[in-house]
């Protein structure tokens, strides 16, 4: 599908599919793309040309029917400062069919899940970002719809707030939710993931397995602690070796590398710098394979 | 393991409506704009109630031997004005010379002209000898009384609608409430049924409260309410969805909450009434106007259905003071009502979450 606001193309020919079942990344720079896809999969804005299908139903045609079982958290929405959790919840359960008895064990279920339920009578308006996000997740997970829409979901939450958040994604996940998210956290979504995609520019760049990733030949940042200082005639022996790309000095005691090779290449370089007299106490890819990828294809932001 | 999506039937837009109206009807009671409404009906009622005991003028009294000014008209017809309107008849009493006069065969009470008419007969020769007075007990006519509070009513309806109506659709755009509205499997038609049935039902509230408070305090102070009060009610409601629409309408183009609402009150209370008011100083009834129809509210009271007045407004300068066709009117509203609603749900359908 395509989405232009004048002459900006903010979404561009996107193609994309999403496994049932699967915790899908979806990443990018600022102004990549991802909201605007986001919000025309859940009928806050309409594309201006091509289709999009939920459960198989085209949400563009008929978005009653195909956001029956999909929950969503689009940015960080706000809330009816007049209401309570309670009540909003059981606004939306009402609206999405569910019956009386299960919308209040439903209510009482999703609050305890984002552990807001002391809240549940108090009105949302004197409540903070991350507490009005925990709702926001709640009210997504209320009729246990089996796919889960979520744009940054962890945004403005609280470092323990973020880790309860993705133990949440995780445990659906292994229920078997088809969960997609959006996130500038490329840790979170490796961590919360199986599967992603890269989009920049409105166009897709990428859409791959994590475990992949790692399998792939890419480049990566290493960074290796020494337990005392080396010298330069050290790093020197160390640089003709295979794959590697730059070594940087980056302390007394801290060495940093790019290097381009697989894990049998990665372990021959750990050999040459112990070779080289340098006693290291760690050694280890900064960032991990998605951030290498994302690196290695996202050229800038918007 | 794929979990199968819980399978539950959606209800029909209608059940859709009626679930959307009671969730913001219970915003909209627990607003402080609620409040004020509350305030701004009492404020209606209360000074106009009373003040005009207070200042002097009483709601009821009794005339007690009320000299009473003859008038003879040829060929020796006698009339003589009470001074009160709203006389209680069966309680008038006339007197010559202090000595109480019999009513059979004698004279008659006029209610239409407020006036006794004596017979031609027995006393008329020697009537201007006399000193004729009355004692009677009076009350003011419910029409009146229900008129006087009346006057507020455009005020309290342009409220009613700036407050309930005007924000109904923006505010889920420019207070991103929408986010969490939108993508919920609902069509914008039952949202925005569900919201214009709300804020018809906060109008219907608050301008029910009025005529209540009116209805009873007629009761109460008159032994009476004005016989078409219902019907007054009933074309103010009729109103207020016309008017509700054109807010609607307004607030499904506009950006911010502040000039949706400010827009509209002023456009009720100052604009079109101004178009209004140039219409009657050259003399042309803009029938076309929503608030050219609204004193068939007040109008309506009176039995037979008042006619246009014109009226010296200085020299050489005269302003009709137009009636308004009840008919014509309601015709008019209902036009406002179906024409601004499907804009307005055309336009929000058509809105999007862009910020």
């Amino acid at each position: 599908m395509t989405r232009t606001f004048g002459d900006l193309v903010a979404v561009n020919q996107l193609s994309l599919e999403v496994p049932h079942g699967s915790s899908f990344g979806f990443l990018g720079p600022n102004g990549a793309g991802k909201t605007t896809t986001i919000k025309i999969l859940t009928s806050l804005l309409s594309a201006t040309s091509g289709r999009a299908w939920l459960n198989g139903l085209e949400v563009t045609e008929d978005p009653k029917e195909a956001l029956a079982s999909v929950g969503s958290v689009v940015e960080t929405p706000e809330f009816y400062p007049f209401l309570t959790p309670r009540e909003t919840l059981t606004y939306l359960g009402r609206l999405r069919g569910m019956a009386g008895d299960e919308i209040a064990t439903r209510v009482s279920e999703v609050l305890d899940q984002v552990r807001m339920s002391e809240w549940i009578d108090e009105r949302i308006g004197k409540f903070s970002k991350g507490m009005k996000q925990r709702v926001a997740i709640a009210q997504a997970m209320l009729h246990q719809p089996n796919l889960l829409i979520l744009d940054e979901p962890t945004l403005g939450l609280d470092p323990r707030g973020m880790v309860e958040v993705r133990e949440i994604i995780q445990q659906l996940h292994k229920e078997g939710y088809t969960v997609f998210m959006s996130s500038h956290l490329l840790a979170e979504v490796q961590e919360v993931c199986d599967q992603v995609a890269i989009i920049q520019r409105g166009k897709l760049v990428v859409s791959e397995r994590v475990t992949d990733l790692s399998q792939r030949e890419s480049s990566a940042r290493l960074e290796v602690l020494t337990l005392e200082p080396f010298s330069d005639s050290q790093l020197d022996t160390v640089r003709p070796q295979a794959g590697l790309d730059g070594l940087y000095r980056a302390g007394p005691t801290k060495l940093v590398v790019d290097f381009t090779g697989d894990l049998v290449g990665r372990a021959a370089l750990l050999e040459r710098i112990q070779r080289a007299g340098i006693r290291v106490a760690s050694f280890r890819a900064i960032g991990g394979p998605l951030e290498s990828l994302y690196m290695e294809l996202v050229e800038d932001s918007r | 393991m794929d979990p199968q999506p819980v399978t539950r039937g959606l209800p029909s837009d209608i059940a859709q409506s009626l679930i959307v109206a009671r969730y913001e009807l219970l915003k909209y009671l627990r607003s402080r704009r609620f409040l004020i409404g509350l305030v701004i009906v009492t404020l209606g009622i209360a000074p106009t109630y009373i003040l005009p005991p207070a200042l002097g003028s009483p709601y009821t009294g009794t005339a007690a031997n009320e000299p009473l000014p003859l008038w003879t008209f040829p060929p020796g017809l006698v009339l003589a004005n009470l001074s009160h309107r709203g006389v209680d008849a069966p309680s008038l009493v006339l007197a010559l010379n202090g000595t109480p006069l019999p009513s059979a065969g004698a004279w008659q009470f006029n209610a239409t002209f407020n006036a006794v008419v004596f017979y031609p007969g027995l006393l008329q020769g020697n009537l201007s000898q006399y000193a004729v007075t009355a004692s009677y007990d009076w009350a003011t006519d419910p029409v009146e009384f229900a008129g006087s509070f009346l006057q507020f009513l455009q005020f309290l309806l342009v409220i009613t609608v700036t407050f309930f109506a005007a924000d109904a659709i923006v505010s889920e755009f420019s207070n991103r409430t929408g986010f969490l509205l939108f993508p919920n499997p609902a069509r914008r038609s039952a949202l925005l049924g569900g919201k214009f049935l709300a804020s018809l039902g906060l109008t219907l509230l608050l301008v029910g409260l009025y005529y209540a408070l009116i209805a009873g305090l007629s009761w109460a102070t008159l032994g009476g309410v004005a016989s078409r009060l219902g019907l007054s009610f009933v074309f103010a409601l009729w109103w207020s969805a016309g008017a509700v629409a054109v807010a609607f309408l307004l607030s499904s183009v506009l950006r911010g909450v502040t000039e949706a609402s400010v827009l509209t009150f002023f456009l009720f209370l100052m604009i079109l009434p101004i178009i209004d008011v140039v219409g009657e100083a050259v003399g042309i009834e803009f029938w076309w106007s929503l608030t050219f129809t609204l004193p068939v509210a007040t109008n309506i009271l009176e039995v037979p259905y008042p006619g246009d007045q014109v009226i010296d407004a200085g020299p050489g300068f005269q302003l009709t003071l137009f009636s308004p066709d009840p008919g014509v009117s309601s015709l008019v509203v209902g036009l406002y009502l179906a024409g601004a609603l499907l804009v307005a749900y055309l336009l929000f359908r058509r809105r999007q979450m862009l910020g």
